[in-house]
């Protein structure tokens, strides 16, 4: 379709690259832990392989999960890049599922090169690493086993979220008209607002449904640890309910914390485009507000878990139950921190590139506001203060989401030890890291989009299409 | 009163102005060729010439979009041939006005606002005197009812009429329009060449304007015909039936096609 058609998807390998690591790493982990076990029996092994390997595949799930959502929105991206193309070729008569069929088969590809090197650096640096921790007295020196087939497991799941991904957020092609081909001078519109009131519906459904279940689970904790699961479909569900509605909300905050930045021209301008297409918007932040939800919701779950028991634990007063406890929350949150990482990863990759497009996208309009005088720093001012919005709002959101449903969780799970609500205790490590990491992240990712609309000179604003 | 004898000192110049791409001496293409040029103040020069002649080219230099190979090029008393970015930013903001073919606007802001653009850019507000002078292009373009809308709620000739109102508000040394009614339909199009010959003819705003229509050439004070990189022919007060005719006779090969 385009003359570099691959360079579009380079995300795409990136995500299934990360996607296929974490989960392969996984896959290896519960092999090392089975190994290691083993040398207890092979009953134990059995059992306690069978509970590892499930909570294995639930992160897995989690991963694949937050990596199909920002995958969807590249390739949503992708087609709003390529609109005038789409609109070319269907003008000329191609059907819309020849060209999904098209963008699914470049997608997977894609996918398929980063599944393949991802799963490969895991693998490779799997017997190092475990020689290394043998060498150093970590591990025991046993016959470890350096590949399993359940390895194949997180590659036919990378591969398949590529391509659900990809035949979801292609649906937009069937939204370009050909017309659009002849339109020289109009903006690309791949985002005609609309009502559409199924989404309101499922939006609000899906709400109101997973708050009450939310609510029911953290009174059902108060009684018994498995509120916990009540909860759980609680916050999976008002989750998704959130995320489909973003498109709502998000533009409305991103206009809401440009006021933070100022008055001046370049933050006016910054905010006008911050909403201009809200469904775009959306898809550059909703990637990370998954991202930082999980995150803030281990950390305030461990925490406020910690909270709770220790108070309990004080009453039974069992040093070393209170220490079996603390190390088991430790690993716990350390796990949780890293999965949440590399979803806050792909969705900064996914941050970059939206920012990016729109700003390839801008060209003419950045031509514009240079010939009527904006300077080149007024032009950087204004990127940077649109990619800062983007982070800050996503941060901003993920951490409160992400309090809530950390507080509930281990309110529903632990409460049943003080037959109490408690407040969620949020550490201030937190608070700094969350305001640094948006701060970083909206400097950063504004870097490569500033430097190519500093470029447009003035005299792009004059040539016709 | 003779005009040669007492010339007020033109709104522009190019004197022996040149733009090469790639090296002349390895067969580089010479997009202008030693052109010199007086814009009259407080008239309209048309810019006139088949594509390829040079014409754009003359342009970008004029408002300091592109940098001439040799020559020099003058806004006002000002030499702008070695200004950087920064001092070329400022000029275009404070003493040069544009209106483009298309896509004049800034498509998220109002039609209000793009006006007060250049203004904002600078940090600050339209003076009481530029804030009055605003309003009497508001209402002169007929735009009073459209402030509040955004340029897609606008139609094309709206549009271009809120790029002029832009243009005009800061009251420019020069206002360069290229091909200001290319995109138009003719109603539309006949507005926008009434609006910038009274500009001309009532508020001495000094405009060049690059075309390949015959009559928006006409409504000119003068016209100045390129081909080739060099001006050919620079006469006044032509009918659109002598513009056609000179560029007819200026580009035989185009013709014989």
């Amino acid at each position: 379709m385009t003359p570099q058609p691959w360079r579009d998807h380079v995300v795409t390998t990136l995500i299934a690259l990360v996607s296929a690591l974490f989960g392969t790493s996984l896959i290896m982990a519960v092999a090392l832990l089975t190994d290691t076990i083993m040398q207890d029996g092979p009953e134990a092994a059995g059992s306690m392989g069978v509970a590892v390997t499930a909570v294995a595949w639930i992160f897995i799930g989690i991963g694949c999960y937050t990596a199909a959502v920002v995958m969807a929105n590249t390739f949503t991206t992708i087609i709003a890049g390529r609109v005038r193309e789409i609109a070319q070729l269907r003008l000329l008569g191609a059907t819309a599922g020849a060209l999904r069929a098209r963008l699914l088969v470049e997608g997977l590809v894609a996918g398929a090169i980063g599944t393949a090197a991802g799963t490969a650096i895991a693998l490779l640096a799997y017997r190092p690493i475990v020689l290394a921790l043998v060498a150093q007295g970590s591990l025991q020196d046993l016959p470890y086993r350096w590949f399993v087939p359940e390895a194949a497991g997180p590659v036919a799941a990378t591969i398949a979220t590529v391509a659900l991904a990809a035949w979801l957020g292609s649906r937009a092609i069937s939204r370009v008209s050909p017309v659009e081909a002849l339109a020289m001078h109009v903006e690309p519109s791949a985002e005609r607002i609309g009502r559409r009131p199924a989404q309101t519906a499922a939006m609000w459904l899906l709400l109101v449904a997973g708050a009450l279940l939310l609510t029911a689970g953290v009174l059902a904790g108060l009684v018994s640890p498995f509120g916990v699961l009540i909860a759980f479909f609680g916050g999976a569900l008002s989750f998704t309910g959130v995320v489909v509605g973003a498109s709502r909300f998000i533009p409305r905050l991103l206009s809401a914390a440009g006021r933070a930045f100022g008055r001046s021209e370049p933050v006016a301008l910054a905010r006008g485009n911050a909403v201009r297409s809200p469904r775009a918007a959306t898809r550059s932040t909703i990637g990370m507000v998954i991202g930082v939800t999980l995150v803030v919701m281990f950390v305030v779950a461990s925490a406020t878990m910690r909270s709770i028991t220790r108070s309990y634990i004080g009453e039974v007063d069992d040093p070393a139950a209170t220490a079996a406890l603390e190390t088991l929350l430790d690993v716990t949150t350390v796990v949780m921190i890293v999965l949440g990482g590399i979803s806050a990863v792909l969705a900064a990759i996914g941050m970059v590139s939206n920012l990016s497009l729109s700003v390839i996208q801008r060209r003419r309009e950045i031509g514009v506001l240079r010939a009527v005088g904006a300077s080149r720093e007024q032009v950087r001012a204004m990127i940077t203060v649109e990619s800062l919005l983007s982070s800050v709002v996503a941060i901003g959101t993920g951490c409160v989401l992400g309090v809530l449903y950390g507080w509930a969780g281990a309110q529903a799970t632990f409460g049943a030890a003080q037959h109490a609500l408690v407040w969620p205790t949020v550490p201030w490590q937190l608070l700094v890291a969350v305001v640094a990491s948006a701060a970083a992240l909206g400097l950063v990712a504004a870097v490569a989009p500033v430097q190519r609309a500093t470029r447009v000179a003035p005299i792009d604003a004059l040539r016709v299409a | 009163m003779i005009a040669s004898s007492t010339p007020h000192p033109p709104a522009a110049r190019l004197v022996e102005v040149s733009k090469h791409y790639g090296d002349p001496a390895a067969g580089g293409v010479a997009a202008l060729d030693r052109v010199s040029l007086d814009v009259p103040r407080g008239e309209l020069t048309a810019v006139m010439g088949p594509s390829g002649s040079g014409k754009s080219t003359l342009m970008h230099c004029l408002a300091g979009l592109d940098h001439a190979t040799a020559g020099r090029v003058l806004v006002g008393e000002r030499d702008i041939t070695d200004l950087g970015d920064r001092e070329l930013t400022l000029l275009r903001r404070r003493s040069i006005g544009f209106v483009f073919q298309a896509f004049n606007l800034i498509p998220t802001l109002s039609a209000e606002d793009n006006i007060l653009l250049p203004f904002r850019l600078d940090g600050r507000s339209p003076s009481e005197e530029e804030s009055r002078l605003i309003a009497v292009l508001v209402d002169a373009l007929g735009l009073t009812n459209r402030l509040a809308h955004r340029p897609g709620e606008l139609s094309g000739g709206q549009q271009q009429r809120v790029a002029i109102a832009r243009a005009l508000a800061t009251r420019p040394a020069l206002l360069i329009a290229d091909e200001p009614t290319g995109n138009l339909d003719s109603r539309s199009a006949a507005e926008v060449r009434r609006l910038l010959r009274s500009a001309a003819s009532e508020f001495g705003q000094t405009i060049v304007m690059v075309t390949h229509d015959p009559i928006a050439a006409s409504i000119a004070d003068s016209v100045v015909f390129l081909s080739d990189g060099r001006i050919v022919r620079h006469e006044r007060g032509l009918t659109a039936a002598d513009v056609s005719a000179v560029m007819i006779g200026a580009t035989p090969a185009e013709v014989a096609r």
